[in-house]
């Protein structure tokens, strides 16, 4: 009995995993690049939101600060247009 | 006429080990089709790897149900279950040894890993190009597993004829803590799996920006914290259970468990500097590919017994499996990593001597540097028996000269870091940030050491854990203090400082608790305490500020165990503090003695009471031990899983971004600071 039930087990089992082989789909799109650069822009936010902190609470002088900051918003700029020239998100 | 149990068992034996030789093939399967649909860039295979995940975690799972009923049911006829239980043992217990062997424990790995391979799987369902990879790395991993189990150690390997009755579990693996301490141990090691997984995916398909980081962050700082928790688990295992009063002897097997926390703590500080600076790209993803090495590495100390350990319980022949697989692991992933090493190039330098860059380069060389010192202390007696064909062990004298000066280090840096900005820090910075917390820490010092504490090592570790403390304290002020001037009330602008600073914020939390752990190592090593006296049933003797009073023995009986207890009466100077009882447990099936210690644990100290020995005519011999501040390591062990829980928790950068930032604006607008004073 404890056979036949494995039997069937397996039988489904392979079945669910053979299935997908025997349909040729083409394989998903590489992953959308707007998760990457959403990814870069909220590391750049939070590097940006890192920076005002630190400022207000005094561990870097003010031209410090400006220089930082330019770069951070240059980085961010930068991602920014590159989601707006993309793909939408799907 | 059978035992029901066994009539049941034959069966439930037959379902665990057809479960595990259907792991084998669907983890080879899956390995197969994914790197076939990877290959020929067949979206099919790659379904069908992707479905082998949830149907290798289903028959892991058939497994372990097997397991449990064959535990459950008493089924002796399982040569496991007839060695790590019996039918005297409490039904927790039972539990519990599932994974009070090596073939339990090795199921346990492996759904532990089932279950980070379905998580990892499904949370990388946005990332097609990345989560192949990872699934088919996950897969080397389940196969390798599902080749032990089914093996060489198969939990449901026959036992014909089955014994009447068990031989139990280890007498020493009868308690809470070690029924906790392998299961988040695993959680732990296991959980390395997943950034592994990522990061050799990250180097197959060449996507080595940051996204890999993003991803595999919040996956070891989980780990991270299951490691941790596994430790101190362990630790206090050692502490209640062992009875020499300590929790922590540099053994082996807790070397093993250390080594990965080490360097997964030091990637998780230098991740920073790649996400912020660009900078330590190669050296992250080494840093991940050892970290993951050493947790296998690890399993190899525990299985092999080429190591003494007081985990010879543990000990089986497949440790030399695990050899070969880490062989085969690091040899494949560092030549990825020589493959790969053009697209790993910095993007960043250090500017300045004094900056949070080179604080954390100097964290992250001091914690590399305590995992060279634990890894060749560890290995040092293997590596003299291989070549003087004796093992010598260094010991704790070695550890303790070597890593405390390195712990000094990292307490001194955990202070410094958050106080430096990035890229640079002038003078003045300097003198405005550090002089409230150093004078702190000063003055703690003058105070202790005028109150007659003299042992230097603590004076130095309690002082400096006070800078740390004023540092995040002020961290915290300095922070509310901004976000007060824009009009917040103190509770809305301290929870809107944490809440929207949870990263940080979970980090000091974080910080706080290992600065707890610190004060209470130091406390419970420099000052202890202990003394022993042979008693007469109604003498009395002063350990201390106790006085302890034998009031005699008496003998008890549980099933399967013989108990001597000491009843101990104890006052502190004049105040009752009650009556405690040391015990001395006698397991009759394993033939075995136990401790079993009477602990009054405060925030001041824990007074340890042990029943060492006694004599016919009721002479007892008494042994006190006095460890202050001992608590504070388990209390340390809470707060940073509580940080842990912050630091991970998703942070909507939307919410905190300027709306024009958040939208995909043509120009550059300007930034709204939020919480800055003088912003525009």
């Amino acid at each position: 009995m404890i056979e036949a039930v494995f039997f069937l087990v397996a039988l489904l089992a392979a079945v669910y995993l053979l299935a997908p082989t025997f349909r040729r789909t083409a394989p998903p799109p590489p992953s959308d690049p707007h998760i990457s650069l959403e990814a870069a822009q909220a590391s750049a936010l939070r590097s940006l939101h890192d920076l005002e902190l630190d400022w207000g609470t005094g561990k870097l002088s003010d031209e410090d600060y400006r220089a930082q900051r330019a770069a951070l918003e240059a980085e961010l700029a930068a991602v920014v247009r590159k989601m707006s020239g993309g793909p939408p998100i799907s | 006429m059978p035992r029901p149990g066994r009539c049941q068992g034959r069966a439930v034996g037959d379902v665990g080990r057809f479960a595990l030789y259907a792991a084998v093939v669907v983890a080879c399967y899956g390995l197969a089709v994914t790197i076939l649909g990877i290959r020929w860039t067949h979206g099919g295979f790659l379904e069908a790897g992707r479905r082998a995940v949830t149907v290798w975690a289903l028959v892991i799972a058939l497994a372990c149900a097997a397991l449990f009923t064959a535990f459950l049911t008493r089924d002796f006829s399982v040569r496991f279950v007839a060695g790590a239980s019996e039918s005297t043992q409490s039904t927790f217990y039972t539990i519990a040894a599932f994974w009070g062997g090596h073939d339990g424990a090795l199921l346990l790995w492996g759904a532990i890993l089932a279950l980070y391979m379905v998580a990892g799987t499904y949370s990388l369902r946005a990332y097609p190009d990345l989560q192949a990879p990872a699934v088919a790395t996950l897969f080397v991993i389940a196969a390798f597993f599902s080749l032990l189990l089914a093996t060489a150690s198969n939990p449901f390997t026959p036992l014909v004829p089955p014994p009447p009755d068990g031989q139990g579990l280890n007498p020493l693996l009868r308690n809470p803590w070690m029924a906790a301490h392998p299961p988040t141990l695993y959680l732990g090691f296991v959980g390395m799996s997943v950034p592994f997984a990522l990061v050799v995916g990250a180097m197959i398909t060449g996507r080595l920006d940051d996204t890999w980081i993003v991803l595999a962050r919040r996956w070891v700082i989980v780990a991270w914290m299951f490691l941790t928790l596994g430790l101190l688990f362990g630790a206090k295992w050692s502490y209640v259970v062992l009875g020499w009063g300590g929790y922590w002897a540099w053994d082996p097997v807790e070397n093993a468990a250390f080594m990965p926390w080490l360097t997964a703590t030091a990637w998780m500080h230098s991740i920073q500097i790649q996400e912020r600076r660009g900078m330590l790209v190669t050296w992250n993803v080494a840093l991940l590919l050892i970290t993951f090495g050493l947790t296998i590495f690890g399993t190899f100390l525990v299985r092999s017994g080429v190591l003494s350990s007081i985990h010879a319980f543990a000990q089986s022949p497949i440790g030399y499996f695990f050899l070969a697989f880490l062989a085969v692991l690091l040899i494949g992933s560092f030549a990825l990593l020589v493959w790969r090493w053009d697209m790993l190039k910095s993007r960043g330098a250090v500017e300045s001597v004094v900056s949070r860059e080179t604080a954390f380069l100097a964290n992250n060389l001091l914690f590399l540097a305590a995992a060279v010192v634990v890894f060749l202390g560890t290995i040092f007696p293997a590596l003299t028996e291989a070549f003087r064909g004796v093992k010598i062990n260094v010991g704790p004298p070695y550890f303790n000269l070597v890593m405390i000066p390195i712990a000094i280090g990292i307490l001194l840096l955990m202070g410094i870091g958050p106080l430096l900005p990035w890229r640079r820090a002038t003078p003045e910075q300097l003198s405005r940030n550090f002089m409230w917390p150093g004078a702190v820490a000063v003055l703690l010092a003058v105070l202790l050491a005028v109150a007659g504490v003299r042992e230097p090592g603590a004076l130095l570790v309690f002082a400096l854990s006070a800078f740390v403390l004023a540092t995040i304290g002020l961290e915290l002020v300095r922070g509310t203090g901004v976000r007060m001037r824009r009009g917040e009330s103190l509770p809305l602008a301290v929870a809107r400082l944490i809440g929207r600073n949870r990263r940080r914020y979970g980090g000091y939390t974080v910080h706080f608790g290992i600065l707890v752990m610190l004060v209470g190592i130091a406390g419970s090593s420099a000052f202890d305490t202990q003394a022993a006296a042979w008693l007469r049933p109604g003498e009395r003797f002063q350990v201390g500020r106790y006085t302890v009073q034998f009031d005699g023995l008496s003998a008890a009986e549980q099933p399967g165990i013989d108990i001597t207890n000491a009843t101990l009466r104890v006052w502190a100077g004049r105040r009752p503090l009650g009556v405690y009882t040391p015990q001395r447990l006698f397991y009759r099936t394993q033939e075995q003695p136990m401790h079993h210690v009477a602990i009054r644990s405060s925030p001041r100290e824990d007074l340890y009471l042990i029943l060492s020995e006694w004599n016919p005519d009721g002479r007892a011999q008494i042994r006190v031990l006095i460890h202050p501040l001992v608590s504070w390591l388990w209390a340390g062990g809470l707060i940073i899983a509580l940080g842990v829980v912050l630091a991970v928790l998703p942070e909507s950068w939307r919410r905190l971004a300027p709306a024009a930032w958040s939208a995909r604006p043509q120009t550059t607008p300007p930034l709204s600071v939020e919480g800055t004073p003088g912003a525009s």
